[in-house]
């Protein structure tokens, strides 16, 4: 016998009818574009490891890897999305599945003073511990290592393709290594045992002993020293100015061939008098023969309502850097300038003629200068 | 004659309730285009944007009519009318400015601003407007109906419905090239200025007229003395000096100066800068170094950056240059010091439809056009208009297209556009070969693409900053190249131009930038019309409906004149403008071939169904390009009024179906149209339209129709 349905039932009905279909179609058309993927768990895989640094606390386990001293409960992640909790252990779930591996031009770090020319085995795994508005990395940095598509490539087989490929070094890039430490720690030592350079392209946002117990094993690292103001590393970075400092001068005590950039952002970063006051910190803290490259900004991710900075701000820049005392100011992503030259800072001479990622003449010898005699610092060959 | 006569004042006649209803349709509609593009630029938006803007309109305005029945019917003959009619004029400006304040406060200089952003900023912006234009519509309709019985309320909105016409036509024929969006505002608010000062006179306010007259004279006063829309650039673009701020029938073009660069800022992005050998040269050397002798070429978009010039680089070229903006850039391209340049053609038109309709044959075409994340730039990323330019190539010629950068990781999201652009190519050329330099670009030719690039220009012997042996290795770029190519999906769908994928990633892209899911943009939607059916009257569920059809067609409409001319900016005036008129005629004329009654109701919900599917027909029909200009807007703008003309008259006649006062009535007809519209719009826009593409977005609007009538059946037995 039929029965009459009420209102409330026919639309009930046809409520869910309507979204079980929407929702069908949908997700039909959608997982071609990978709309409707969900997730996938926090449960262990085959590239996690535990992590190295982290205490377990009344309030639930707390990484002491950066200073983000993220507090993970069950379920969560880091900032960084790379670490998990499981059985009241922390992991990495960044270990052995680079998502980015690329072969770069050592300059294109950047490093200027730093086996020039040599090209660069470089990996980055998916995640970050910053969350920079103008991150030139986002598709890789903003996401944890389950959302991306990733290599296995464990630290022996890195160590081997580096190898296979001819590269004088191993880079730790792209998105932040200290987001994969522990991957990057112990390629690390195996590379520094088949005599690979490490190079560690990091904003350096990391604690101490972490960076610490790695510096015996990195040859050189490109830190973004990406403002100096705690107010503009919050806005623009989700960060803090002090532990990039601290890292700085960590590392040149630990030994680690050093080099600077500050990416000058229009109307965040670009003012002059901020740079002059960044400067001083480093002469203060005898940086002067560190190289610092001020490097130009693109709209990119979500700063896309920005121009380019000008040209003549990262001159205006570098000028103010030379002023002050540092040595060798670059600047960089401005093609066809003569600003990515190495000039003696004894004699003034022309030291190393760069043409993009090329070396045009070299005038260093060892690590003197031909003309003067006087020295370069940096690792020359 | 009907006489009112309440205690401060008599009206022996409704027509200054119509004429009020008149002048807030002329503004009402001037003032949604110029919001529009104001939002547009400030958002940089894409039709999401758009859908979500004209629905956040729609609904306040829904909201307003609502309120309205709450009113006391002698409001209009009460002294807060006058108020209110001022304020209604100064809403937007005010909206507007607060728009642009809080787009600054809330988030970052340069920043990108996100969906919940949008709809924060807009809501604030539009807020007050829309509220008030319904409140005062739900009024001026009662106020009518008092006299001329239910026919009242189809008649004010009739009447209203003309106002935008003829607001339409001031707007599209005299005012939209000559002023800046907020010296249109600004005139918006001084009409309302005068209209208050007449109404303070017919309710015989002194102290009120004196009030609008002065409140009228500053306004006036005020435009006279500051340049509005430069304020706005200046907010919009702080640290740099505006040189020039234009509206284009495209958007909104800004040109800027910092540190002695010159920056172009095009619908709020930043789009191009002096000194960028990078993006310059990249665009020019890797389609025209790997051409064996490039003699015809085309360039569609990009050229004043000073890309024309690293074209001539090769020897004797014709070059035409392809960009419907030119004469707007003209000024640009000087500032960018292109003062070397040889000569070269302009087709100051659209760069699609020139193709279709050339008989000139070309070497290289090289396709500069922004990112694929609008279904407006998405027309030069399809299937169709790479059939299109293969026609138009010589036996060897390449055609590059520029993508969207990957960066150091291809992204599912990126992936899936580059693989459906690639099978897209790959449907009319045999061989595609990638360059992921700075910028990425697909090649495509009949002929292998074959040759290092810094060798073929070293070969040729052109001078660079950036394309050459220094900056580039060729290895390590073919390297990079193979590696994403290999990652491509072969099975993919095509990027058409009725269902563009490509865009619809842009949309995904950009909200997963902000960590919205896409299930929520379909669940809320869903939910909302759940609530709206469960609580509306049958006739009003079926006015939802036909909100919901009416406006969801409308906005295939729009698109089909993006798609036929690249630009709806302006042309959404002429769309819209149709469609009040079918309105006006409908529900204030055309009535008449209907009986009112139930029957007569279902009828035209299922004629309404019906003339939806008409529309992909006469649109797949159409061979946009080929046809004469004015053609295709003519098809598309019969559509739209025979749409709104039978949405005109439903109106009509739900209105007379509807049992009640006439407050109530027009609160609830006028709400559940708007509500309807509302929804259809956003949820077509950002939902069906680009999941499953033109000729099923309309089958499911025919279906809603169908199950609108099998349901009013059922309830109206």
């Amino acid at each position: 016998m039929a029965t009459k349905l009420t209102k409330r039932e026919f639309l009930k009905t046809a409520g869910l009818g309507g979204c079980g279909l929407a929702f069908g179609f949908g997700q039909l058309q959608a997982n071609s574009l990978g709309i409707f993927n969900p997730p996938p768990p926090d449960d262990l895989w085959k590239w996690s490891r535990e992590a190295i640094y982290y205490i377990d606390t009344p309030k639930g386990i707390k990484c002491k890897l950066c200073p983000q001293a993220c507090e993970i409960k069950p379920g969560e992640t880091g900032d960084c999305r790379t670490r998990v909790v499981k059985d009241g252990k922390l992991y990495t779930i960044a270990y052995g599945n680079p998502c980015a591996v690329h072969i770069d031009p050592i300059e294109k770090k950047p490093l200027n003073h730093f086996y020039p020319s040599s090209t660069a085995f470089s990996i980055a795994t998916a995640g970050c511990n910053l969350a920079c508005l103008n991150c030139q990395n986002w598709n890789i940095s903003q996401i944890g290592p389950k959302d991306a598509t990733n290599y296995d490539l464990m630290p022996e087989r890195v160590v081997e393709e580096c190898k296979n490929q001819g590269c004088k070094s191993i880079a730790y890039t792209y998105s932040d290594p200290v987001a994969y430490y522990e991957y990057a720690y112990d390629t690390a030592v195996l590379a520094k045992k088949e005599g690979i350079k490490n190079v560690f392209i990091s904003a350096g946002y990391i604690n101490e002993k972490p960076l610490l117990d790695i510096c015996p094993y990195l040859d050189a690292a490109n830190i973004d020293l990406k403002s100096f103001s705690d107010q503009i590393y919050e806005m623009l970075n989700a960060g803090t100015l002090k532990p990039v400092l601290d890292t700085l001068r960590t590392m040149k005590d630990q030994g680690v061939w050093l080099e600077i950039t500050n990416l000058v952002v229009p109307d965040w970063t670009d003012d002059m008098d901020m740079i002059r006051e960044m400067c001083e910190w480093l002469l203060d803290h005898s940086f002067e023969d560190t190289p610092l490259h001020f490097s130009r900004f693109q709209p990119l991710y979500k700063l896309t309502h920005l121009p380019p900075t000008p040209a003549s701000t990262l001159e205006q820049a570098r000028k103010i850097a030379l002023s002050e005392g540092m040595h060798y100011v670059y600047i960089g992503n401005v093609p066809g300038t003569d600003d990515e030259n190495t000039y003696c800072h004894h004699c003034g001479k022309l030291a190393v003629e760069r043409k993009g990622y090329r070396i045009v003449s070299n005038n260093i010898s060892g690590n003197k200068c031909k003309s003067c005699g006087g020295e370069i610092p940096g690792v020359w060959e | 004659m009907y006489l009112i006569t309440f205690g401060v004042t008599a009206m022996n006649t409704n027509l200054p309730y119509k004429v009020l209803a008149f002048a807030f349709g002329v503004s009402s509609f001037i003032v949604q285009l110029v919001l529009m593009r104001e939002f547009m630029n400030l958002f940089s938006g894409n039709e999401l944007v758009i859908g979500l803007m004209l629905a956040l309109w729609m609904s306040a305005t829904a909201l307003g009519a609502w309120a309205g029945r709450f009113l006391s019917k002698s409001f209009l003959h009460r002294w807060e009318t006058i108020p209110v009619i001022m304020m209604q004029g100064l809403a937007p400006l005010a909206g507007i400015f607060l728009a642009v304040w809080m787009r600054t406060v809330v988030y970052a200089p340069g920043e990108m601003v996100s969906l919940q952003g949008v709809i924060l900023i807009c809501l604030s912006g539009i807020l007050l407007f829309c509220t008030l234009s319904g409140m005062m519509f739900s009024i001026l309709a009662s106020a009518v109906a008092d006299s001329a019985g239910k026919a009242g309320i189809p008649i004010t909105y009739s009447i209203e419905a003309a106002g935008s016409l003829v607001g339409g036509l001031i707007f599209n024929l005299f005012l939209v090239n000559r002023s800046g969006g907020m010296h249109l505002l600004a005139y918006i608010a001084i009409m309302n200025g005068i209209l208050a000062i007449w109404y303070a006179f017919r309710l015989k306010r002194a102290a009120m007229a004196a009030v609008s007259l002065l409140f009228t004279l500053v306004l006036i006063l005020m435009a006279y003395l500051y340049d509005g829309d430069e304020l706005m650039a200046g907010l919009q673009h702080p640290g740099q000096h505006i040189i020039t701020t234009e509206d284009t029938p495209y958007g909104r073009i800004t040109l800027t100066e910092d540190g002695g660069q010159y920056n172009l800022f095009m619908h709020g992005m930043a789009a191009i800068s002096s000194d960028d050998p990078v993006r310059r040269e990249e665009k020019v050397h890797y389609p025209m170094a790997l051409h064996p002798a490039p003699k015809d070429v085309l360039m569609i978009f990009g050229g004043v950056d000073g890309a024309i010039a690293e074209a001539q680089k090769y020897g004797d070229i014709r070059l035409i240059y392809a960009e419907p903006e030119y004469n707007w850039l003209k000024p640009t391209a000087s500032t960018f010091s292109n003062s070397l340049l040889k000569e070269f053609g302009i087709v100051n038109a659209d760069p699609r439809r020139f193709l279709a309709r050339t008989n000139g044959r070309f070497d290289v075409i090289m396709v500069n056009a922004a990112a694929p994340s609008t279904i407006g730039n998405n027309r030069f990323f399809t299937a169709e208009f790479f059939r299109i330019a293969h026609k138009t190539l010589k036996e060897n010629g390449i055609l590059s297209i520029r993508v969207p950068a990957a960066g150091n990781y291809l992204d599912k999201n990126i992936r899936a556009v580059y693989s459906s652009i690639y099978n897209s190519l790959k449907s009319s050329f045999l061989n595609i070969r990638l360059v992921p330099g700075e910028e990425y670009f697909f090649l495509a030719s009949d002929h292998p693409i074959l040759g290092d690039i810094t060798q073929k220009i070293r070969e040729k012997n052109i001078s660079t900053t950036y394309v050459n042996e220094w900056y580039l290795d060729d290895h390590l770029l073919n390297s990079r190249a193979g590696t994403i190519m290999k990652q491509l999906d072969e099975d993919a769908p095509l990027n058409t131009d009725q269902h563009p994928l490509a865009a619809f990633s842009g949309m995904l892209r950009w909200i997963g930038i902000f960590h919205v899911p896409f299930w929520l943009i379909v669940l809320i939607p869903l939910l909302i019309i759940i609530f709206f059916v469960y609580v509306l009257k049958p006739v009003n569920t079926a006015l939802f409906a036909t909100g919901f059809t009416a406006s969801s067609a409308e906005f295939i409409l729009l698109i089909a004149f993006q798609l036929a001319y690249g630009f709806v900016y302006q042309m959404a005036g002429y769309v819209i403008m149709f469609f009040m008129l079918g309105l006006a005629l409908g529900a204030g004329i055309l009535h008449r071939i209907m009986k009112i009654g139930e029957t007569s109701f279902l009828y035209l919900q299922g004629i309404i169904g019906i003339s939806v599917i008409i529309v992909p027909l006469a649109l797949y029909i159409m061979p946009r390009e080929s046809l004469l200009f004015w053609l295709p807007g003519a098809v598309i703008c019969l559509m739209t009024f025979v749409l709104a003309a039978l949405t005109g008259i439903q109106y009509r006649l739900a209105s007379m179906l509807l049992e009640g006062s006439g407050l109530k009535t027009a609160s609830a007809t006028y709400g559940a149209d708007l509500a309807g519209s509302s929804i259809g719009i956003f949820f077509t826009a950002a939902v069906i339209y680009p999941l499953v593409g033109l000729l099923f977005t309309c089958l499911l609007l025919r279906i809603l129709n169908i199950l609108v009538v099998v349901y009013l059946k059922w309830r109206m037995k």
